[in-house]
């Protein structure tokens, strides 16, 4: 990729990218985009994405594609899980829909929602609960962020988690009110002024009370005027007999909020690294305002940009371990029917793995989510990475099986000989972004097995599976898979 | 070097040899394991074994299903496969064949478990001593290769004692044949004995050791498998020693382990076997140690009878019914004897603060009205009194309590009805005196139009709990549908037909497939996530699982105390087709 500007020009920076001779649309471009906005391509994908060129294949991303079946599917799967309240359960059923959905960016940016309303079923404990707010999110997760907001208030995991159900008039509840200010919408400090607060602690004292009188019946979130607060409260500066949603109203009215979750999305689809600065925000802010909240708008425009496209953000996040794992079994098709003999890759041991890596869904650790980046890897979880790969490539791992062999790969792809192997999985995986010396490392290490021995009741197409394999699993090693 | 025990282990698994033949205990693998082992097991015909795990109907049933089919399409079973052709080929017999010569005599596996690092050695027992040396090399040769595939730069070592060659790779694997005998170890040490009892050194095998000839009437020949345990020796280590110094007889572990606690202390070894007869089988635990010697404890847990616990209870959808002996009023009167003087101070301290929390009567009034024979009953439920459903839903479960004095119904009557009062301010409860024929069922309701908010997953929805009595029989059940169902079945009952166990507890396959049935749902969601199986697929799995479970009959369990011995069978009854 070529370098961009040292000191990034907030305009040409959100501008619509084109491809050029400088950034032309190659398979680097298309490997961050399904990265950033999927969970990672496989061959095919890389393919015809890079033959559609950057409009289609966003446009493809943006709108996903009908899938009755993988509908019909999400609500049988979901219905059992929620009817025998098995929240163990829910890591493995949201993964096999990120893994089989049509719609793989509406999956991403219910993680990113999943993360910004951060509700953790250890203490909520109903599976029902947690599967109704995935789907408020999944609903509006490339919608109105507005409508989402209010209507997480009410969300009835989120009144378990956030006591909202123990707020009544005279006793209110201060959790929610407090995250709403700090988590959810203005976060704590204003980020074009940080000298300055976006909110008071009277604030939230007095937002408290409009929240009151909320409780849960059968599952539905029921108003009580006779245990809510009517008074007259005073928030941000508004005075009047507010009720929960003109809160949410008030804190929406502010600027602070525009800019504390488009900065949110600017870590999470463009860069951990590059400072998401007041000056480089400011046009997604002002679009996210002047639209409404549109948080479709927000991401097209993210992901249509230079900046996205550009050398500057490429691979400057750490892969979450759901994209570490799922980028793998993309890439070797374990989700694909016609590509496994006998059916599709589960989730349930996946989801298991990816505990063991920090990352349990709809167990977040807090309120304010995963940490993320960095404290993604330290030399335990880099093992734990490193073994998953192996149980997922090498075959000899029960929980996974066959379904994701790279050997069965190579030959559905025509790759025969060690070369086009090499090649293979370096594209596939990395998109190239392979030093010299590691591409080395790994053709010599192809050259070298094929002379090893094998014990005599293994068959000559055994010793070459199992060399494609441990070929693969060294790719899957590299540091640079460990980057988004 | 797991993975060579693995290795090792697969191969030893593959050989399960025809039945023993008579005059080969003298030449019983057995004999080989040194003395100082702690755990001895065999698998006495490995062959049986291995046709009933794959001819037998439930296994086959199993296997047809495609969710755990799928856990043999890894690289690993194959492999197997794989090396067992191999191996027929190799060594020019079939694999049935092959597993007769190779191990015809049995398997024996001996433990040492002592502190650190376990020590095992096992032994096969060949028919056929030449193929069993062409094996041997084969084998050395395999694990070898497989060593130089992951680069280890290791490889086997002749070794001699006493004659005798020995492989071994450094000090962790050790391989001998001793006569037709293949012994595989990680200890030199036992290798060694193992070959000095081969050459005539009989008093260092763990056959020649008192408590293991003892043990002979409990390791029977036609079992398919047994174990011994040395207790003597493993209450010596000095990790268990602490656990068991740390357990006193308080009421709480009397009334959980019973008597069982005093046997193992007692006993000098434990042994397990598993028999067969045609589709069922029986496994029993048993121990050298019964009623005589027991502490004064045992009269809570024994009866002076042969009547040691009352008929199961089966309801309709009944899952399981335990039924036991615990006489709680013995156990009061004899109080000093069976419990410390502090203990025993500490519970009659509580029994006199006791009777404003028990509606005026005294525990120790409570546990001499009470009888000495319970059971407890589990089934599924039909029909909730509710419109909300629980986000969890629980079976219904009662208890039936034996009265030694009809005056125990009215204690219970006022101490059930003075807790409900408590319930019913903090859950508005809602008490109805149902009918049911003759008797009164005191049943109370959860409003639903009340909130709770310590319960926003409706659990308590669960529940309709009532109690009753049917003469001497009382009845605490958590729905009102158990309740009724109970009274029908204690008024029909037979009480003479008692068992001289003294716990017994039935699970009935029926109640559990009509459970898998009902949880068609969550089950067939569970297949399609772990397995990737179609949601079609995943439905035919849960109805061909469920029709699976219900023809695997009934498992019981039962705990019965002989003047010497203890037993405890575990019996899984099918029928015959």
């Amino acid at each position: 990729m070529p370098d961009t500007p040292q000191a990034i020009d907030p305009r040409w920076a959100w501008e619509r990218y084109r491809p050029t001779d400088a950034a032309p649309w190659d398979i680097k471009r298309v490997g961050h985009l399904y990265r950033r906005a999927a969970f990672g391509a496989s061959w095919q994908e890389l393919e015809a994405a890079l033959r559609d060129g950057p409009e289609r294949t966003i446009d493809n991303l943006l709108r996903g594609r009908a899938d009755r079946d993988a509908d019909e599917l999400w609500t049988l799967l979901s219905r059992g899980t929620s009817q025998a309240n098995n929240g163990e359960q829910l890591p493995a059923l949201w993964l096999y829909r990120m893994l089989q959905s049509p719609h793989p960016l509406r999956e991403k940016m219910t993680l990113f929602w999943h993360n910004h309303f951060a509700t953790s079923n250890a203490k909520v404990r109903n599976a029902g609960y947690m599967i109704g707010q995935y789907e408020l999110s999944r609903r509006h997760a490339l919608g109105s962020f507005r409508t989402l907001l209010q209507e997480m208030s009410h969300d009835p995991a989120m009144m378990v988690w956030l006591d909202t159900t123990q707020s009544r008039r005279g006793q209110p509840n201060e959790n929610y009110a407090r995250e709403l200010m700090e988590l959810f919408s203005l976060g704590i400090n204003n980020i074009r002024r940080p000298a300055e607060r976006n909110y008071t602690e009277q604030d939230i004292r007095e937002a408290a009370r409009a929240f009151t009188g909320w409780s849960l019946q059968n599952g539905q979130a029921v108003f009580r005027e006779n245990e809510h607060d009517d008074g007259e409260k005073n928030v941000l500066g508004q005075r009047g007999r507010w009720q929960s949603r003109d809160i949410v109203r008030i804190c929406l009215e502010q600027e602070a909020t525009s800019f504390f979750i488009v900065r949110k999305l600017f870590r999470f689809l463009v860069s951990e690294t590059v400072p998401a600065t007041a000056e480089l925000l400011t046009p997604l802010a002002r679009q996210f305002r002047e639209s409404d909240y549109d948080f479709a708008a927000l991401v097209e425009r993210v992901l249509r940009s230079n900046l996205f496209f550009s050398a500057q953000v490429h691979r400057t996040r750490i892969k979450a371990p759901v994209d570490f794992a799922l980028g793998i079994v993309r890439g070797l098709e374990g989700h694909l029917e016609d590509a496994n003999p006998q059916h599709r890759l589960g989730t349930t041991a996946l989801a298991s793995a990816l505990d063991g890596l920090g990352q349990k869904l709809f167990y977040p650790p807090s309120v304010a989510g995963w940490d993320g980046g960095r404290a993604w890897l330290n030399g335990q979880t880099f093992l734990l990475r490193q073994n998953l790969a192996l149980a997922l490539t090498s075959t000899t791992d029960d929980r996974f099986g066959r379904r994701t062999d790279p050997a069965a790969r190579v030959r559905r792809h025509h790759r025969g000989t060690d070369a086009a192997q090499v090649d293979f999985f370096v594209r596939l995986f990395l998109q190239n972004d392979v030093p010299a010396s590691a591409r080395t490392r790994i053709t010599d290490y192809m050259k070298n097995a094929a002379s090893r021995s094998y014990p005599a009741f293994w068959t000559s197409e055994d010793a070459a599976d199992h060399r494609t394999r441990a070929l693969a699993h060294m790719v899957l090693c590299l540091p640079e898979f460990q980057l988004d | 070097m797991r993975w060579l025990f693995s290795l090792t282990a697969c191969v030893i698994l593959l050989v399960p040899p025809l039945s023993a033949r008579a005059g080969d205990s003298a030449r019983d693998p057995v004999r080989l394991i040194p003395a100082q082992v702690e755990l001895v097991a065999k698998l006495n015909r490995p062959r049986d074994l291995l046709e009933t795990l794959t001819k037998h109907e439930a296994v086959k049933g199993l296997m047809k299903l495609e969710f755990l089919s799928g856990y043999f399409d890894g690289t690993n079973s194959r492999r197997f496969l794989q090396l067992v052709t191999y191996l027929e080929k190799q060594l020019g017999h079939d694999r049935e064949d092959l597993l007769d010569r190779l191990a015809g005599r049995g398997a024996a596996f001996g433990l040492e478990l002592n502190e650190g690092k376990p020590k095992v050695l096992l032994v096969l027992g060949a028919r056929d001593e030449k193929t069993l040396a062409k094996f041997l090399d084969l084998t050395r040769g395999l694990i070898d290769q497989e060593l130089e595939r992951q680069e280890q730069h290791v490889k086997f070592t002749r070794g001699e004692r006493s004659g005798c060659v020995f492989w071994h790779i450094g000090k962790e694997v050790f391989l001998a044949q001793l006569g037709a005998d293949l012994v595989v170890t990680n200890k030199e040490k036992l290798l060694h004995d193992a070959i000095d009892i081969h050459k005539g050194n009989d008093s260092a095998s763990i056959s020649k050791l008192a408590s293991f000839e003892a043990s002979q009437k409990h390791r029977p020949d036609q079992s398919l498998v047994w174990l011994w345990l040395d207790l003597q020796r493993v209450r010596a280590i000095p990790s268990v020693k602490t656990v068991f110094d740390s357990l006193t007889p308080d009421p709480q572990i009397l009334v959980l382990v019973g008597g069982l606690f005093d046997v193992v202390k007692r006993s000098d070894y434990v042994c397990a076997s598993i028999s067969q007869d045609g589709p069922s089988f029986h496994a029993r635990i048993a121990l050298p140690q019964g009623r005589e010697g027991m502490s004064k404890a045992a009269v809570m847990f024994l009866p002076d009878d042969r009547n040691g616990s009352l008929p199961m209870l089966q309801p309709p959808r009944a899952i399981s019914c335990t039924s036991y002996y615990l006489d709680l009023g013995k156990f009061w009167d004899h109080r000093r004897e069976i419990l410390n003087a502090k203990q025993a101070d500490n519970l009659e301290g509580i029994e006199k603060k006791s009777a404003p929390f028990l509606g005026g009567v005294k525990i120790g009034t409570l546990l001499k009205q009470a009888g000495k024979y319970h059971r407890i009953v589990y089934a599924e439920q039909d029909k909730s009194p509710y419109k909300i459903k629980p986000a969890t839903p629980i079976g219904a479960f009662a208890l039936v309590l034996d009265m030694r004095d009809p005056a125990f119904a009215k204690s219970m009557n006022s101490i059930l009805r003075g807790a409900a009062l408590v319930g019913g301010i903090q859950f508005g409860l809602r008490l109805v005196e149902e009918k049911q024929g003759e008797h009164t069922l005191v049943t109370y309701y959860f409003p639903e139009d009340k909130r709770f908010d310590a319960d926003v997953n409706n659990i308590r929805f669960n529940f309709c709990p009532c109690f009753t009595h049917v003469g001497d029989q009382f009845v605490i059940s958590s729905t009102l549908e158990l309740g009724r169902d109970l009274i029908d079945l204690l008024e029909k009952e037979n009480r003479g037909d008692t068992s001289p166990a003294t716990s017994r507890t039935h699970i009935y396959a029926k109640g559990v497939a009509d459970n898998v049935r009902k949880a068609e749902g969550a089950l067939l969601t569970q297949f399609v996530l772990s397995q990737g199986l179609s949601a079609k697929s995943a439905r035919q799995q849960v109805r061909d699982l469920a029709d699976l479970v219900e023809r695997l009959g009934q498992l019981q369990f039962g705990l019965e105390y002989g003047a010497n011995d203890f037993r405890f069978d575990i019996r899984w009854l099918m029928e015959r087709k």
